[in-house]
């Protein structure tokens, strides 16, 4: 502002400054640069699914090759196609790791935790990496607790997470080398599993083990010029650990090997029931156990019937109940003759009893019910809410309804187990 | 003992074949169709035993098939229901789950 003689002004000098066009330039580059990562993820997807077609031939065709269907093969035709299938596999693995990446940044990865034999997933993942530990003359081991408690974890996802870590570790360890997996509660904090795999191999130097889990990252020392990948199986490894609530970590110093660790919560109720309780209801909101229970006329169903049964059974219950009412819990043993479904509904005792009907009508109208001599019974029972203490908190508050939960739950299934 | 049945659904002709060759080599019967119009006449017919469902198919439809599947219980497999589906890098078992795109895959 200038002024003149008097104090009256004499000119205004400013700048003016439109930014509506730099505001409106700014949010269309955000747009665009969403819309590029939406089609990144799209197009990767669909590359990836497109090449697998062309894959499932190729590698079809190689078996067929090899498994002489085709006429029999020289032994160094044979050991070539060996080396083709190998290849494949390899790429697939690729392939199947681009899709998981792509998967897990779109958010469409899904976890659906159960309660989870660790030492049935080790097994497994260790019965399935035989082959090649074999062909590396590399020991694999196990040291499980026997008394380890479950984990309340996604199997699929468990399997994925030990199979990448057990694999890396035996592609880095030497021909005769060991790699050892064991698991123990998480000595700070009991209610975590922690479960390391250990190995003989190049180790890795500090710098490094940083940046290990990043996306994409390589070791690109001369040593590992043999590695094939891409890089994407401890980012997916992580990425998996991370959404099961635990986390992964790694001990390592060169030339004495690694020690990969990562956590997973133990299971019990309380994680289970925690997301239905809400602090306003409480503690006039009434808790029911319904127990479907499906029992078998026939003697003994084949185990492959009972498993499909199983399965459908599960998510018939899961389709009757509201998802933030109800809760089916997590399996519990089941005899051959029974099998049993637990779930908690916070619900009055009318719209128990609905519940237990709808289920009930669900199955009834099941056309191969009959069929397969197999009776469904739907019964609830109301837990009388315990009234918290004055200044109960809300995890003293779940823990109490998770113990009633479990007393009931075992009052079904306990009696059986005495007397059989 | 009869062979098992086995119905595809897959649009890939060579994958169709390599299906052919070795599962016949592992005494099933296969029968093949490669769209979802087949695939549930397919299925009404056969009766198989399992039924593998590529998720792949042109135009999504493999989701319609699957939904048609899941819809008529008398395009059930003959011993119980069992269809498993070839998608995006894993094989799933989707009579399992309510969601298929959101099963969790099993390795088969």
């Amino acid at each position: 502002v200038i002024l003149d003689e008097r104090g009256n002004v004499r000119r205004v000098i400013g700048v003016d400054m439109d930014v509506t066009e730099r505001k409106e330039a700014e949010e269309a580059l955000e747009q665009s640069r969403k819309a590029q990562i939406q089609f990144k993820d799209d197009f990767l997807s669909h590359v990836s699914h497109e090449l697998r077609s062309p894959l499932t031939a190729i590698k079809q065709f190689s078996s067929i090759l090899l498994g002489g269907l085709a006429g029999e093969l020289n032994k160094e035709q044979y050991e070539y196609q060996k080396i083709v299938l190998k290849n494949i596999g390899q790429l697939q693995a690729m392939i199947d790791d681009l899709l998981e990446v792509t998967r897990l940044e779109a958010g469409k990865l899904t976890v659906e935790p159960d309660r989870v034999s660790i030492w049935d997933a080790v097994t497994d993942a260790l019965n399935t990496l035989l082959g090649t530990a074999r062909a590396k003359e590399v020991t694999l081991s196990s040291d499980l607790p026997p008394d380890l408690p479950l984990a309340y974890a996604d199997r699929t996802r468990l399997r994925q997470i030990l199979i990448i870590l057990l694999d890396n570790a035996i592609k880095f360890t030497p021909d005769g080398g060991a790699v050892a997996i064991q698991a123990r509660l998480l000595p700070q904090e009991p209610s975590f599993l922690l479960l390391e795999v250990s190995d003989t191999g190049c180790g890795i130097s500090p710098d490094i083990a940083e940046r290990i889990f990043e996306r994409l990252y390589q070791v690109s020392e001369p040593t590992h010029a043999s590695r094939k990948g891409l890089g994407l199986g401890l980012y997916i490894c992580k990425e998996l650990v991370a959404r099961q609530g635990g986390r992964v970590w790694v001990n390592s110093q060169p030339q004495k090997g690694s020690i990969f660790s990562f956590t997973l919560p133990v299971f019990s109720l309380k994680n289970v029931i925690a997301p239905l309780l809400r602090n306003d209801k409480w503690p006039e909101e009434s808790v029911a156990l319904v127990v479907v229970e499906i029992c078998s006329r026939d003697a003994g169903p084949s185990q492959e019937s009972q498993e499909a049964w199983s399965h459908e059974a599960r998510s018939l219950v899961q389709r009757c109940l509201l998802p933030d009412l109800d809760v089916l819990l997590p399996s519990v043993s089941s005899s051959a003759e029974k099998e049993r479904y637990f779930v908690a509904a916070f619900r009055d005792e009318k719209a128990v009893s609905l519940l237990a009907d709808r289920i009930q009508q669900h199955f009834e109208r099941l056309p191969h019910l009959k069929q397969a001599s197999l009776t469904v019974s739907v019964s609830y029972s109301m837990l009388h809410p315990v009234s918290p203490d004055v200044g109960a908190s809300r995890e003293d508050i779940v823990a109490s309804m998770a113990k009633r939960l479990d007393e009931a739950i075992n009052s079904h299934v306990i009696p059986e187990t005495v007397s059989s | 003992m009869s062979n098992k049945k086995l119905l595809i659904v897959e649009d890939d002709g060579d994958v169709r074949l390599g299906y052919h060759i070795l599962l016949n080599a592992h005494h099933y019967d296969t029968f093949f169709t490669s769209d979802s119009l087949s695939a549930v006449s397919g299925a009404r017919t056969h009766r198989a035993d399992l039924i593998i469902l590529d998720l792949g198919l042109p135009a999504g439809d493999g989701f319609v098939v699957l939904e048609k599947f899941r819809a008529n219980s008398d395009l059930a497999t003959r011993r119980g229901r069992e269809l498993i589906c070839r998608s995006r890098g894993t094989t799933t078992s989707c009579w399992r789950s309510s969601d298929s795109s959101s099963a969790s895959p099993t390795y088969l």
